[in-house]
């Protein structure tokens, strides 16, 4: 019996990631078709624009929400690292390019540091803690900036390239975005640290109990989704070659987590996957582009994105709860007829 | 401390000398002023299976966690393997081969088998990539080897719980296992799922493992031990050769007492009927179960765990969803839902009072308000002086030892906790109190002021539904008892046939004695 | 020991008053110090309006967190309700009935989450999650980007009337503040609504074996707190004078944050409304004392995010530490025994 049941549920776990996909071509066919400009290539390369952005740094919120923690402070933490990135670059415009990234992924990886030490030995709740630090961040912005934004003709040409040039026909920026999905991926299913990240979330208790070490995993996680928004904040430079202190990167976290939600992971932690997460920045991404493209107004957008998250929660609770029921309802048969 | 390099003693030796791998001499453990384990000697040899059996409260569990390295023993010593052990570390004691299997296994849902059972593994070289091809294979050879049939890849949350037991027992078995203690793993299986588990034991042993096996069923204990110690008030009364006892001697060994079914109970309760349960089934959990209650009787509920008994309060209370049957009460009628429940006078104690029966973190009146805020409120606004007026009474009358009624429930004793669980149903006439454990976590002066509290409801018309697994006080208290067995009433007993032998023998299918089936 | 003492410390500060009180009063200090006017009551007064809304606000989103849930929607469900009385505005309804049917806007949204809450089971922070951009892109496709400005003279300024004249009289928002403050007190700790909401939050299981309808419980949390979202929505479209779609943008955040400041559990059982009340006077304090020094609104959120993270930080250390001496006392006295 039981391999009856495994067959059945990794056949539905199969589709869940198939649903989204079909989705996503379901509304290629239907923008398509009303509005053949909208599989024009520049229009095709600017949904890949918008969505690498948001791929990177959801990567780094999967496995943050994985663990049943959340981080609202990405947004803040791009800024401050496209900040200090941009910062640099004009004061010192000979400094090289690999440079500049790595700064931008360091000062990222400090904010994340800083996220992980408060939720795990200071054991404040991480919806607190990345409320706070999300201020906290975009007040350093300010301060470091002195509120003087950075300007398109102080960033490096080849920062803008990432945006523009396309090596292989995908733009540089959409190449490091699915290199973080991939990374995600790789970590997750092939490493044992991943099944750890994985085990901390699943059962937090049960993951003490063995053993594993609670905080080193906060911390490494956090860390991760610091470092990942520090390279947001290179391909945002890249992408719109303007840092203002006010906007860079705000509400940039709304939009990752609901990506990450309707790709299937779990707020409850324990479950998600990188590719969930990649089909729901697509989604996103060809929702809010299709709409203008085929004449809706903008102002859809937010109202599509609200119910695309509760259609794709609603779901996933309603599969999970008929999958538990029957299968419990079995063994439990089979138990009281004995 | 154990070395964590030390290897498996290799099966050959088993025919030299044999090492005991666990002395445990004079434990003694106290909870409070309750002495839990009493002067024990527990000896383990690596080729056996040693059972341990006794009622509930002989200090089995504490024995266990002791044994498992869980907590620390007040007076004694453990050797393990020749050496003196200490309270140490979880990882060590997982290093150093100890495992234990609860009834619910410890897992994560949402990961592999794979995955949990390789998750904790330790790299011990560095930069040496974990070879998943190697683990998946050893995995599935073992799995295999102890007649496993699910894949590697299935997730564990889809697996029944005996295949769950079988990954937490491989996942104990990557870490060379020298000790698998096993705690009541059989409450949630079917006969070939226990006779799996049994083989699989078998194997561990023989290739030497040696292994604790805790038991309720003596029929199963009998089968897969070798030696059964038996315990009861918190000493050994007796260890015996599992092929020279048998169920009814270790039935009176757990016993060995004489509890005549109190006087007072022999007062028959009146003869009209307050509660009538008919056919009720509630799936998985009670099945087809019919029963009546009279005013001012106590009947008592029996079974082992996992019989059905607390699932069949909860449904009759209204909180468990019912698929068939009646629950009618005499004078307020049909019951089915918990607001009708407490409209009906009827009242629910349940057995995890800290999950389910009180609010630990809120004060102590709170939580005796809380049920009784038609009593202290006036049009849904609350009146603190007569809030406080109910909390004395209560707190009085049923003798509650607290130092300020503001103090938060947690702070108390478990004894006094309980009261509060019990007290706050009682300030309003009810007239079928619903009871599951009434002494579980008790201290002895508590228990018996919650006993008198019962009596005497029961004697002023309430009609009492006690489900209870100290035998004792399911026999002292109990004018009627009806025994449950997997969801079903196994029998009735009243009267002179009730003793704790024959509850134990319904209990465990031994006799169908007394009505029903 | 007795069986009801008298507590001694009667008069003790509560706890989780003694952060916002410290931080009231310092940041009242430093204010003071850096400007004679801080503490002239018509300065103070008159530049409360905009945080009375989101005291309101957080006063409402106290009893969501109380109980267990969360609810990101409300400057969402406070900008569609403010959207539905422009738009009926705009067509010629006298301006009375536009602030009933906003009031009552908010009503029904805060009503339609916490039937999708309890309805279909889903988590609080997802569903409002959702709702959080769908009624933001509703209050978008209402208004676009025009703005309605155009309100009659009687309605517009009601952050700058007096109740009580003179000098410095009493402004009516600080007014509605305190008698909106003293309602839900009321309702939180002298009603039976109250104590079933706490519970639910402190131990849900516990409150349904004790009779108690969790789910009414919480569909009235929600909706009261949609309710008092649309009354917001009157006031912030009285002090500005007009209505455009991003109205209220970002407030929900802030609430939170003065709802959690002020003692109140994010995982519920436990809050107070003297809590809130006090943080939003303390953050209050702590924004104008900030700007006296001219520091702009993104340090002066940072300070608040950072005392945010103290006030939640500082007690869970010290219970920590607290905790591990009984621990080893607990642990040394079974030793003795022996």
């Amino acid at each position: 019996m039981a391999v009856k049941v495994n067959s059945k549920i990794s056949y539905i776990f199969k589709k869940r990631e198939f649903g989204i996909f079909l989705f996503i071509l379901i509304l290629l066919a239907i923008f398509g078709s009303i509005e053949p400009r909208f599989f024009r290539s520049d229009n095709l390369s600017a949904i890949l624009s918008s969505v690498g952005i948001l791929m990177v740094v959801g990567a780094g919120q999967t496995l943050v929400i994985v663990t049943r923690n959340i981080d609202l402070s990405v947004g803040s933490t791009l800024g401050m690292a496209a900040m200090v990135m941009g910062m640099v670059a004009r004061s010192r415009p000979d400094f090289p390019i690999m440079g500049l990234i790595l700064i931008a992924m360091v000062v990222g990886g400090i904010c994340g540091l800083i996220n992980g030490f408060l939720v795990s030995f200071g054991k404040i709740p991480s919806i607190i803690a990345t409320l706070g630090t999300l201020a906290i961040f975009r007040g350093a912005v300010f301060l470091v900036s002195d509120n003087v934004q950075i300007d398109p003709e102080d960033v490096p040409k080849d920062i803008i390239s990432l945006a523009t040039t396309s090596p292989i026909g995908i733009p540089w920026l959409l190449i490091f975005a699915l290199l973080a999905i991939v990374l995600v991926w790789f970590v997750s299913s092939q490493t044992l640290l991943g099944k750890r990240i994985y085990a901390v979330g699943s059962n937090p208790e049960g993951a003490i109990s063995r053993g594993l070490s609670f905080n080193r995993i906060t911390i490494m996680v956090f860390v991760f989704i610091g470092v990942l928004a520090g390279l947001g904040g290179v391909l945002y430079t890249a992408r719109y070659a303007t840092i203002n202190p006010a906007d860079v990167g705000r509400g940039l976290e709304f939009d990752v987590i609901s990506a990450v939600v309707i790709g299937g992971t779990n707020i409850f932690g324990g479950s998600g996957t990188a590719l969930g997460t990649a089909l729901g920045c697509f989604l996103i991404g060809i929702l809010s582009n299709g709409l203008t493209v085929v004449g809706v107004s903008p102002f859809w957008k937010a109202c599509a994105t609200g119910f695309l998250i509760l259609l794709a929660v609603a779901i996933d609770n309603l599969v999970r709860r008929r999958q538990e029921e029957n299968f419990l309802l079995a063994i439990r048969n089979q138990r009281v007829a004995k | 401390m154990i070395s964590v390099n030390q290897k498996w003693v290799s099966p050959n030796r088993l025919k030299g000398n044999l090492i005991n791998v666990l002395e445990c001499k004079s434990i003694s453990k106290w909870y409070g002023e309750t002495a839990v384990l009493n002067n024990v000697n527990f000896d383990l040899a690596q080729n056996e299976i040693h059972a341990i059996v006794g009622e509930n409260g002989a200090g089995k569990s504490t024995l266990v966690k002791i044994i498992s390295g869980l907590v620390p023993v007040d007076v004694g010593s453990i050797k393990f393997e020749g050496h003196d052990r200490t309270f140490a570390h979880i990882r060590e004691i997982q290093n150093s081969g100890v495992a234990l299997i609860h009834q619910e296994p410890r897992l994560f849902p949402d990961l592999s088998v794979l995955e949990n059972v390789c998750v904790d593994h330790q790299i011990r070289e560095k930069n040496k990539r974990f070879n998943w091809k190697k683990a998946e294979e050893e995995t599935k050879e073992l799995l295999a080897e102890l007649g496993c049939s699910f894949s590697v890849h299935s997730p564990v949350k889809a697996l029944s719980v005996a295949d769950q037991q079988m990954v937490d027992i491989v996942s104990a078995l990557r870490k060379k296992l020298k000790l698998l203690i096993v705690d009541e793993p059989t409450a949630s299986l079917t006969p070939s799922e226990v006779q799996r588990l049994f083989a699989t034991i078998r194997k561990l042993n023989a290739s030497g493992v040696a292994i604790v096996f805790i038991g309720h069923r003596l029929e199963e204990v009998l089968e897969i031990s070798t030696r059964i110690t038996v315990l009861k008030d918190g000493e050994v009364v007796a260890v015996k050769k599992s092929s020279e006892t048998t169920e009814d001697e270790l039935i009176r060994l757990m016993v060995g007492r004489n509890i005549a079914a109190s006087t007072t109970n022999s007062k028959s309760a009146s003869s009209r009927v307050s509660l009538k349960v008919s056919e009720l089934e509630s799936p998985g959990f009670v099945s087809g179960v019919s029963f009546e209650v009279k005013q001012g009787e106590i009947l008592g509920i029996g079974g082992l765990v996992g019989a059905g008994r607390s699932e069949l309060l909860e449904t009759i209370f209204g909180l468990r969803k019912r698929t068939a049957g009646e629950v009618i009460s005499t004078t307020h009628g049909s019951i089915k839902s918990v607001k009708q429940a407490i409209s009906a006078k009827v009242a629910l104690v349940p057995e995890d009072r800290a999950h389910n029966g009180l609010f630990l973190n809120r004060s102590i009146n709170e939580n005796l308000v809380i049920t009784n805020l038609n009593l202290s409120s006036k049009g849904g606004k609350r009146n603190f002086g007569k809030e406080k007026v109910v909390g004395q009474e209560l707190i009085e009358k049923f003798r509650v030892k607290l130092s300020s009624a503001s103090q938060l429930v947690r702070e108390l004793s478990g004894g006094n906790q309980q009261k509060v669980s019990l007290a706050k149903w009682l300030k309003q006439e009810v007239e079928i109190l619903l009871i599951d454990e009434p002494s579980r976590g008790v201290d002895v002066g508590s228990k018996s002021e919650i006993h008198q509290i019962l009596n005497d409801a029961a004697a002023a018309g309430m009609s009492v539904v006690m489900v209870s697994s100290d035998m004792r006080e399911l026999i002292e208290l109990s004018h009627r008892i009806i025994v449950m067995r997997n969801g079903r009433i196994a029998g009735e007993l009243s009267g002179s046939e009730i003793s704790e032998e024959a509850v134990l023998r319904l209990a465990s299918g031994l006799t169908t004695a007394g009505r029903g089936n | 020991m007795s069986t009801l003492s008298k507590s001694p410390s009667r008069f003790k500060v509560p706890g989780y008053l003694i952060g916002p009180i410290l931080i009231l009063t310092v940041a009242m200090v430093y204010g003071s110090l850096g400007s004679e006017y801080f503490l002239q009551p018509s300065s103070i007064i008159f530049n409360t309006g905009r945080y009375i809304e989101i005291g309101l606000l957080a006063l409402a989103l106290t009893f969501v967190i109380i109980n267990g849930d969360i609810d990101l929607s409300v400057a969402s469900t406070l900008a569609a309700s403010a959207g539905v009385l422009a738009k009926l505005f705009s067509g010629g309804v006298p301006i009375f009935w536009c602030c009933v049917a906003a009031i009552f806007t908010g009503f029904i949204l805060g009503l339609i989450n916490g039937l999708i809450v309890i309805k279909l089971g889903l988590p609080s922070l997802v569903v409002t999650l959702a709702t959080l951009a769908l009624y933001r892109g509703l209050t978008q496709v209402m208004l676009g980007d025009k703005v309605v400005a155009n309100y009659p003279e009687s309605f517009v300024g009601f952050d700058q009337r007096l109740v009580i004249g003179g000098n410095p009289g009493l402004p009516a928002p600080l007014t509605l503040f305190f008698v909106a403050a003293i309602i839900f007190y009321f309702i939180l700790h002298k009603s039976n609504y109250g104590i079933k909401n706490i519970m639910s939050g402190s131990n849900p299981s516990s409150s349904k074996f004790s009779g108690i309808d969790v789910n009414r419980v919480r569909l009235i949390a929600f909706t009261l707190s949609g309710t008092v979202s649309g009354i917001c929505a009157v006031m912030i479209t009285s002090r500005l004078g007009s209505t455009i779609s991003n109205v209220g943008l970002g407030l929900e955040l802030l609430a939170i944050t003065v709802v959690v400041l002020g003692g109140t559990d994010i995982f519920g059982g436990r809050g107070a409304i003297s809590g809130t009340v006090v943080s939003l006077f303390a953050i209050m304090a702590v924004r104008e004392a900030l700007v006296i020094q001219d520091l702009n609104g993104q340090v002066q959120d940072a300070a608040i995010g950072l005392l945010l993270i103290l006030t939640v930080l500082v007690p869970r250390i010290r219970s920590y530490y607290v905790e591990k001496r009984n621990r080893q006392k607990r642990f040394n006295e079974a030793q003795a025994k022996a």
